[in-house]
């Protein structure tokens, strides 16, 4: 695994700055639940996260640790039975949960990118790319198709496509899984936004491939000073591309602080578990044993007890306290105290 | 040049498909049950007497024969004539035949405004009230039979409240029906310019066209309820809302991957109901096709049958062909090689 990569240098908006300028994101408390036949599914569960201007968050975790969910609470993409019941999610102090579906919509797209998982399943299979593009400009008031057609060429040559006529006059299908990924980054970025969501942006792309691409949305992040909540499951890309990174399990954020911090030391157990699994030479590969809680029936206490190797009697009984180290890193386990008790 | 590609190869095809229809037609009347001779001749006919229709209807003669004589004819444009008014079938043809098309055409686009509607609705509703309440809607429509509802609505729309008038026919005993240009009464009144006869036609249409429309609404709601419900849930639909599009694109963008399955189930439904409306012609005195076919089939009147299967097999053959080619322009990604 690669060294994980230096934070810019500039001055950091840690928790004193924030009545003077907001944070860019700031979720606090969010809670998104499934009213599904089989009972309430507690997806997300009181997740608190921030992303700060210029800076790139990774979000970690197994399936159906709620890191998708996540990301479409704070988008408003969260369709019934699905509902958000709690939390607020601030994007330059404004809380998104608290707005208007036509607010929202307007700020979907224009500030807010969103780069998505498959770009075969994402772009419509039966409407040329140019009208595609020409469709996410009108809906933001540019309604001229050949302002639209200069825009989405320009678009197309940012992320590296050379011919982007060909591309904009054809369909998804004719293109390969890299360039259609290359058309849903140029859609994510078309209108300028401050942030962009990318939700593993490269699963179902060729190895070869995958890096290209993340180093093209890294480029295009950096360049322009925006900041990117980039969810996936591999450590290997946090350790390369993220500055931070929030580690969830069960719908809740189980540790978060700078990826050096959280990688190189893990403190909670489950993260030290997933750094274990990331094949590296010399090191035995531990593999976790178990399945993620029941989100129907959800434990009390803390959600990993199940798998955890060091659980102890307060882990079944309630949610553990924060733990914040003086370089911002934090995490939620009863061992803390223990530790704290040890010293 | 796909399309076009596509299009020629399936066109090319038609003389083929209208073949064995032809095949079909002829063996499948030959061997249906009873006797038309019998049936011309009546109860109290002698040996000779049977012996004597048979030959002049030609049926002592050996089937092949039969069917070479019915391919040279058909290749003249010639249709047989009916046993019992002795008329050339392809005249009958074209008397009943616009006349049920005009009835089916409208009443499947009532059916499908109504029915992608309902579907509409309950689709991107689903789950709640209007999804529950477009379902109720539907499931009655589909579950009263057409001839009840006919029934029903004769009842209320023209014995009760009298908007109606009565179901005679397609048009009232006193009007002189407009010269026969098309066939189809609305067009050739409007082309004769006499806006009573039109005015007629559209209140003696209203209630047929009405009961085949909500009867088969139900299917278009359940075809687009099915297709819908999937393509709203899609990535591609999340993605356009992660784009910012207004609802009413990511609508038609979900439309755009539904349409489809909703073309092909009109297309099928375009096809039956070319004789399947038979029930509502009668009801309605309508004097189309399926109720001439019925009256033949009962008459073992042997050309018009085949002349109708005939005529209903090709209208299916160019529905299925029209439609094939359709999709074919709709989705780019449909390939044939």
């Amino acid at each position: 695994m690669s060294a994980p990569r230096q934070a810019l240098s500039r001055p950091t908006n840690t928790g004193q700055g924030a009545d003077r300028e907001p944070r860019l994101l700031e979720v606090s408390g969010l809670t998104t639940r499934f009213d599904t036949p089989d009972g309430l599914v507690h997806a997300v569960n009181g997740v608190d996260f921030h992303v700060d201007r210029a800076e790139i968050v990774g979000v970690v975790g197994e399936s159906g640790c709620g890191k998708s969910v996540t990301i479409r609470s704070i988008l408003g993409l969260v369709r019934p039975p699905g509902r958000v019941v709690e939390g607020t999610a601030r994007f330059n102090g404004v809380d998104l949960l608290g707005l208007r579906a036509a607010e929202l919509r307007r700020l979907r797209g224009a500030e807010i990118g969103f780069i998505a998982q498959n770009p075969f399943s994402a772009l419509n299979p039966v409407m040329r790319i140019h009208r595609q593009f020409a469709n996410i400009l009108a809906a933001h008031g540019i309604r001229s198709d050949a302002i639209a057609r200069d825009r989405a060429r320009d678009a197309l040559a940012d992320v590296g496509i050379a011919g982007p006529d060909r591309v904009l006059d054809g369909y998804a299908h004719q293109l390969s899984g890299g360039m259609a990924q290359r058309v849903v980054i140029a859609m994510a970025m078309l209108l300028n936004p401050a942030f962009v969501i990318a939700d593993e942006p490269t699963t179902g792309l060729d190895l070869t491939v995958q890096r290209q691409i993340l180093d093209l949305i890294r480029g295009l992040v950096q360049q322009h000073g925006r900041s990117m909540l980039l969810v996936t499951h591999d450590l290997g890309v946090v350790a390369q591309y993220c500055d931070r990174v929030v580690v969830m399990y069960a719908g809740k954020v189980i540790e978060h602080g700078s990826v050096r911090d959280v990688l190189t030391s893990p403190q909670h157990p489950y993260t030290q578990a997933l750094v274990r699994a990331v094949p590296r030479p010399g090191h035995p590969l531990v593999h976790l044993t178990g399945r993620l809680p029941d989100l129907v029936d959800y434990p009390a206490g803390c959600p990993f007890q199940a798998r955890c190797p060091h659980a102890f009697e307060p882990c079944g009984q309630v949610f553990p306290e924060p733990t914040t180290s003086a370089s911002g890193r934090t995490y939620w386990c009863h061992l803390s105290q223990e530790r704290e008790a040890a010293r | 040049m796909r399309v076009l590609g596509y299009a020629r190869r399936r066109v090319l095809f038609l003389p083929v498909g209208l073949l064995s229809v032809v095949v079909l037609a002829f063996l499948l009347v030959n061997a249906l049950p009873g006797n038309p001779v019998g049936v011309i001749a009546g109860p109290a006919a002698g040996p000779e007497e049977l012996a004597e229709i048979e030959r002049r209807l030609g049926l002592d003669r050996p089937l092949w024969e039969r069917f070479v004589d019915y391919l040279g004819g058909l290749v003249r444009g010639d249709l047989g004539s009916s046993y019992y008014t002795d008329r050339p079938i392809l005249s009958e043809i074209l008397r009943f035949a616009p006349a049920t098309l005009e009835l089916v055409i409208l009443s499947l686009i009532v059916a499908a405004v109504l029915g992608v509607g309902l579907g509409t609705l309950g689709a991107y509703h689903k789950g709640r009230l209007a999804d529950r309440g477009s379902r109720f809607v539907v499931t009655t429509f589909q579950s009263i039979p057409d001839f009840f509802l006919a029934l029903l609505l004769i009842y209320l729309c023209f014995y009760l409240a009298g908007w109606a008038p009565a179901p005679v026919g397609r048009l009232g005993l006193m009007d002189e029906p407009p010269p026969a240009v098309t066939g189809a009464l609305l067009v050739d009144s409007l082309i004769a310019g006499d806006m009573t006869v039109f005015r007629s036609a559209v209140a003696h249409s209203m209630l047929p066209v009405l009961t085949l429309g909500i009867y088969y609404s139900a299917y278009f709601a359940r075809s687009t309820y099915a297709s819908l419900v999937p393509a709203l849930e899609s990535k591609q639909v999340e993605f356009a809302r992660a784009c910012g599009l207004p609802e009413r694109t990511v609508l038609a963008y979900a439309f755009r991957q539904a349409r489809t399955p909703i073309l092909t189930y009109g297309g099928i439904l375009l096809a039956a109901l070319l004789g399947g409306a038979a029930i509502i012609e009668t009801i309605f005195s309508w004097g189309g096709f399926g109720e001439w076919a019925i009256d033949s089939i009962l008459q073992l009147d042997m050309p018009a049958v085949q002349g109708f299967i005939l005529a209903a097999g090709l209208g299916t053959l160019l529905a299925f062909t029209a439609l094939d080619i359709l999709v074919a322009v709709l989705d780019p990604r449909v390939r044939y090689d």
